[in-house]
């Protein structure tokens, strides 16, 4: 009896820790996350804080010239240095977080995969190159680090981030796919329910059926938005010649930039509303995958307020 | 070797004979009276103390079933009402919720990464531009605001030390 007592002691134990370790695992991604998030965060701030003080050595003027000269040089490179570690884990993160999702099995998708698989490591390459020159370039002189800052600066603005922008998109409007796979299920469940409940004539009420029939329809809407998400993003981001992929886009930008006008000259503001296409589809894309991922939050919400409701039948 | 008749019988009647020591009779015979009654029926009379405890426990029987009874029945029809994730698992809150709570974890994450990246991207260009820039030594806005911060920290009183000093000409007027 004893030795049955201490093997299921030890069973137990190894149960419960098993499923510790499995729990951790399993939320482990959303603390990678996070910590991304704050290491970032705190990585731009202390570049902030680095270009603070090569402001307040260049405005000193106790410190002999040769001094302030040598010192500012160390400085520019420091925080140089700094921006380009921030910049290649930012661009290296983009890169892994779009390898992992799971396109369509088709030519025009695995072209888009292919070229910003492509684009990344161009990228990456780029500021692999910076960090090495900066590193063991002797000849460096604060000059050129202004030269480097400011090249790099461009390619960042009119190239990199643009395209960590792209995968970040492509990124999660998979992710509301698979959202939307799970809420599915869950809204055919519930209709099992639902259906059972008024067979049964467990309730006269046809409040239950009322919020089925909301949550189904706020579901449908982020379909809707999800698959024109995937629309815009296979127009917008082909690099092939096609001729459909440019009608649908400048299709899209006329009627943005004609709903745009419309809301200024309707809040009479007088704000220059000219900007590079490109720039308005992201905005609407970033939106229109904000709102499905609203939608669905919307459509569970509905799904608590109708298991409440069950509970009261069954009084 | 073969026994005859006469000789089995006169065996049987040694045998009759055979008798337990005298030690070993009275060992036994204390050994049976200090032994535990089994059957307290069969022993001496029963005393109106041993009718009560038999009385109670036979109380105490009924109750027990009476009360399982009972009990089998609240958690049937409580159960009937929790249950309800057992017979409409759709609508199970506890599979809602954790479905709820593991979908909004992801949600997050993906509003996050497309907000915070503008943010992130204007720091550093921002950050790039002021190193490629040419500034001037003192006439820089970055080293001027925070001048006129610290100003202005060193000049305003706290909102708490300002109420509390409200407070006092209160109380000092009453």
């Amino acid at each position: 009896m004893k030795n049955h007592h201490i093997i299921f002691t030890r069973l137990a134990a190894i149960f419960f820790i098993v499923c510790g370790v499995l729990g951790g695992i399993a939320v482990l991604p959303a603390f990678a996350q996070t910590s991304n998030t704050n290491e970032s965060a705190s990585q731009i701030s202390e570049i902030k804080d680095k270009i603070r003080q090569l402001f307040e050595l260049q405005d000193s003027t106790t410190i002999p010239q040769q001094d302030k000269d040598t010192q500012e040089f160390k400085l520019r490179r420091t925080t140089l240095t700094l921006i380009v570690e921030t910049a290649l884990k930012q661009t290296s993160a983009a890169r892994d977080e779009f390898k992992k999702v799971q396109l369509p099995n088709s030519d025009d998708w695995k072209q888009i995969h292919d070229s910003i698989l492509s684009s990344f490591e161009t990228s990456l390459a780029y500021y692999r190159d910076i960090e090495d020159r900066i590193d063991t370039d002797s000849t460096l002189t604060s000059a050129l680090l202004k030269n480097i800052a400011r090249d790099m600066e461009q390619k960042k603005v009119s190239e990199i981030d643009p395209l960590i922008k792209k995968s970040h998109a492509i990124v999660a409007a998979f992710n509301v796919s698979d959202m939307l796979k799970i809420a599915d299920e869950r809204l055919i469940k519930i209709k099992l329910d639902v259906d059972q409940i008024y067979t049964q004539k467990l309730t006269r009420s046809q409040t239950l059926k009322q919020l089925f029939e909301k949550a189904s329809t706020t579901l449908n809407d982020a379909h809707d938005l999800n698959t024109v998400s995937k629309e815009i993003i296979l127009n917008a981001y082909t690099t092939s010649e096609n001729g459909s992929s440019t009608e649908y886009i400048n299709t899209l930008y006329k009627k943005l930039k004609f709903e745009e006008k419309t809301l200024a000259s309707s809040t009479q503001t007088t704000n220059d509303i000219s900007r590079p296409d490109s720039a308005i589809i992201e905005t609407y894309l970033q939106k229109i995958i904000t709102d499905s991922i609203t939608h669905i939050k919307s459509a569970y919400d509905i799904f608590m307020k109708m298991s409440s409701n069950v509970k009261a039948y069954l009084k | 070797m073969k026994l005859n008749h006469k000789e089995i019988i006169e065996q049987l009647e040694q045998f009759r004979r055979i008798q337990p020591r005298a030690e070993f009779s009275e060992q036994s015979k204390s050994l049976i009276l200090s032994s535990p009654r089994l059957s307290p029926e069969l022993a001496t009379p029963i005393s109106w103390v041993t009718r009560l405890q038999y009385g109670m426990s036979s109380v105490l029987r009924i109750g027990s079933f009476v009360s399982v009874g009972l009990s089998i029945l609240i958690i049937s029809l409580y159960a009937t009402r929790e249950l309800s994730p057992v017979l409409f698992p759709g609508l199970s809150p506890q599979s809602i919720t954790a479905e709820a709570e593991m979908l909004t974890s992801s949600m997050n994450i993906e509003l996050s990464r497309l907000g915070y990246f503008d943010t992130a991207s204007q720091e550093s260009s921002a950050a790039l531009k002021q190193l490629s820039q040419k500034q001037l030594n003192h006439l820089n806005d970055t080293i001027i605001g925070s001048e006129v911060t610290t100003i202005q920290k060193s000049t305003q009183s706290s909102p708490d030390e300002t109420s509390q000093i409200n407070n006092l000409i209160n109380q000092l007027s009453n």
